[in-house]
């Protein structure tokens, strides 16, 4: 039986970014066609007791995010501030309505309202507001949900992840929109997690750099909204997910779950590699993972083609970086440009990889996003310019 | 309305220190704690796998469930990409979240641990059961406000659609301070071709 709609334009109509670089998704454009990074150090310690170099969203008041607030409620957390914002802005211009039941909200993120587990949270907010179900609760209310969010909590594939979910959804034809949102705070918590790895950086990282010495946590709120109604210039064309099945925290060498989720997102969106014209992966700036993305490349056949980690940007935003990701590319292709993979000089990685230095002008078709994750989690999701599909 | 179990070939649940695989009860220990049990469970399994002991209270819960489930019905004969995993729960990792922040809650006694910390994501189980049963293929691990089988089990048929998928590893595993829930359904699609 062939899958339900696999051929099922879904377009790309929609979204907004919140990062330290700005506050929508123009406001990202200047810094990565320049490669500049916004990340720095923060020494800090009512946040956090060790310097850290990071993306942090500045401090603003709740009524910068709320914009259609009549105040009638307890008060919201930051990162709900964010993803009440992130959604509503994302959804300004548009027909598309969250209190219509064909329209799908999913959200993603790692560990919610962490801060209110931490101790951190403004008066006001009740303690089970650290669960993600009564974050999306909150969220959902704010922005007027007909039901209960959808949660994706999957590591750091869950923004990427939360895609496919919306993507199967809307193939299914149960709904015609899916508003998919993700967001992540940087504090102690993961902050000291990442440290007890010996995975931080206290540069602006490197993703595949010989002197890449590991991550920045990235503080940011995305929106991608989805529809088989609306159409636009870029689609979501494919996508998979697939595990390593090798270890929890480490990915595995060879690049296993990585190679399979791009080959099946290729199959699914029935795709040849050589279709493909630019990269935006993970790039963390571990030793491990960069490697292990330079083999699953290699294995594909991709490793020669341009590439670009945006974690030198703003950040590894967790649970909103494949989302936040996603949106860079789709801006690429709409824009027709590479952006450079900031932090790159040279390659340290054994396989061939060709990282952009340059921002470049140049029509694009197809790009390929992918994101992995601890628990041996990978993703991979194509999206196609509307010249590049039928022709 | 569809019966969304009718696609269940096989089923675990652990829960109230008895655990119950297709409606018949497999193994019961009265009196433990949670971690106790959950050793004596292990122990009662004609298995080695010494991980079990470094794992967190989800993890081995996970584990245990799917041990059991596997009794009564295996894997083996699927390849590693024909299997997919969805996993639901309320509380997401709050236990191990907890146990991460006390690591630091001194100053002066601040030692965050790796392995503490990587129990931090709920769809770490998710990772140990590909491990075991070395399952590459498709999962994903939703937080839910109470268990919703329909959609569990809805998602999972419709993963199912996809021919190269032949059945699905759906599961409710939560774990909080003692309270312990775990339901695993062993799921083939609706429509085989």
């Amino acid at each position: 039986m062939p899958q339900l709609g696999n051929t099922l334009p879904i377009y790309c109509v929609s979204d907004h970014m919140l990062t330290t670089l700005g506050t929508n998704t123009d406001a990202h454009l200047p810094a990565l066609r320049a490669g500049q990074t916004g990340l720095r150090l923060y020494h800090d310690p009512a946040w956090h007791r060790d310097p850290a170099c990071c993306g942090r969203i500045p401090a603003r008041s709740a009524s910068f995010y709320l914009k259609n607030d009549n105040g009638d409620h307890p008060p919201y957390t930051p990162l709900e501030q964010w993803l009440i914002y992130s959604i509503e802005s994302a959804l300004e211009g548009t027909d598309i309505r969250l209190q219509d039941p064909d329209t799908l909200l999913i959200l993603a993120s790692t560990k919610g309202n962490i801060d209110v587990l931490e101790g951190q949270a403004e008066e006001g907010i009740p303690a089970e507001r650290a669960e993600l179900s009564a974050l999306a609760a909150a969220v959902g209310e704010a922005v007027q949900y007909w039901g209960h969010p959808l949660v994706v909590c999957h590591a750091c594939i869950s923004g990427l992840l939360a895609l496919d979910v919306a993507k199967r959804y809307l193939r299914t034809g149960q709904y015609r929109h899916a508003v998919v949102a993700g967001g992540d705070l940087v504090t102690t918590f993961t902050l000291s997690g990442f440290q007890a790895f010996q995975a931080l950086s206290l540069q602006p990282c490197r993703p595949f750099d010989a002197a890449r010495e590991g991550i920045n946590l990235g503080e940011g709120a995305g929106t991608l909204v989805l529809s088989v109604d609306v159409q636009s210039e870029v689609q979501l064309s494919g996508s998979a997910s697939a595990n390593d099945a090798h270890h929890i925290s480490r990915p595995a060498p060879t690049g296993e779950g990585l190679y399979l989720a791009i080959q099946q997102a290729l199959v699914d969106a029935d795709c040849d590699p050589t279709q493909i014209d630019y990269l935006c992966v993970h790039g963390t700036a571990t030793r491990y993972n960069d490697e292990m993305e330079a083999q699953a490349l290699q294995r594909a056949g991709l490793n020669a083609l341009p590439l670009s980690s945006f974690k030198g940007y703003w950040g590894h935003t967790l649970g909103a970086a494949g989302l936040l990701e996603s949106i860079a590319t789709v801006q690429a292709l709409k824009h027709g440009e590479f952006y450079p993979s900031a932090g790159f000089e040279s390659l340290g990685v054994s396989v061939p990889l060709a990282p952009v230095q340059q921002h470049q002008k140049t029509p694009l078709h197809t790009c390929l996003k992918t994101a992995s994750g601890f628990g041996g989690c990978n993703a991979a999701v194509i999206f196609q310019h509307c010249n590049a599909i039928g022709s | 309305m569809i019966d969304w179990q009718a696609g269940t070939m096989s089923s675990c649940t652990i829960e109230r220190a008895q655990i119950v695989c297709n409606g018949k009860r497999v193994f019961k220990a009265w009196g433990h704690s949670f971690s106790s049990f959950m050793r004596v469970a292990y122990r009662a399994l004609d298995w080695s796998y010494p991980r079990f002991y470094k794992m967190d209270p989800l993890c081995q819960l996970a584990t245990l469930a799917t041990r059991y489930l596997l009794q009564e019905q295996d894997l083996t004969h699927y390849k590693a990409t024909e299997i997919a995993l969805v996993m639901a729960n309320t509380r997401a990792t709050l236990h191990t979240d907890q146990r991460h922040l006390h690591t630091m809650a001194d100053a002066d006694h601040y030692h965050p641990r790796p392995a503490i910390f990587v129990y931090t994501l709920p769809n770490i189980l998710i990772g140990e059961l590909c491990m075991q049963y070395q399952i590459k293929g498709p999962s994903a691990f939703f937080i839910q406000p109470q268990p919703d089988w329909d959609f569990l089990l809805s998602y999972s048929q419709m993963l199912l659609t996809d021919p190269q998928l032949k059945v699905c590893l759906t599961g409710w595993i939560e774990y909080d301070n003692n309270n312990y829930a775990a339901t695993l359904h062993l799921v083939q699609p609706f429509e085989k071709t």
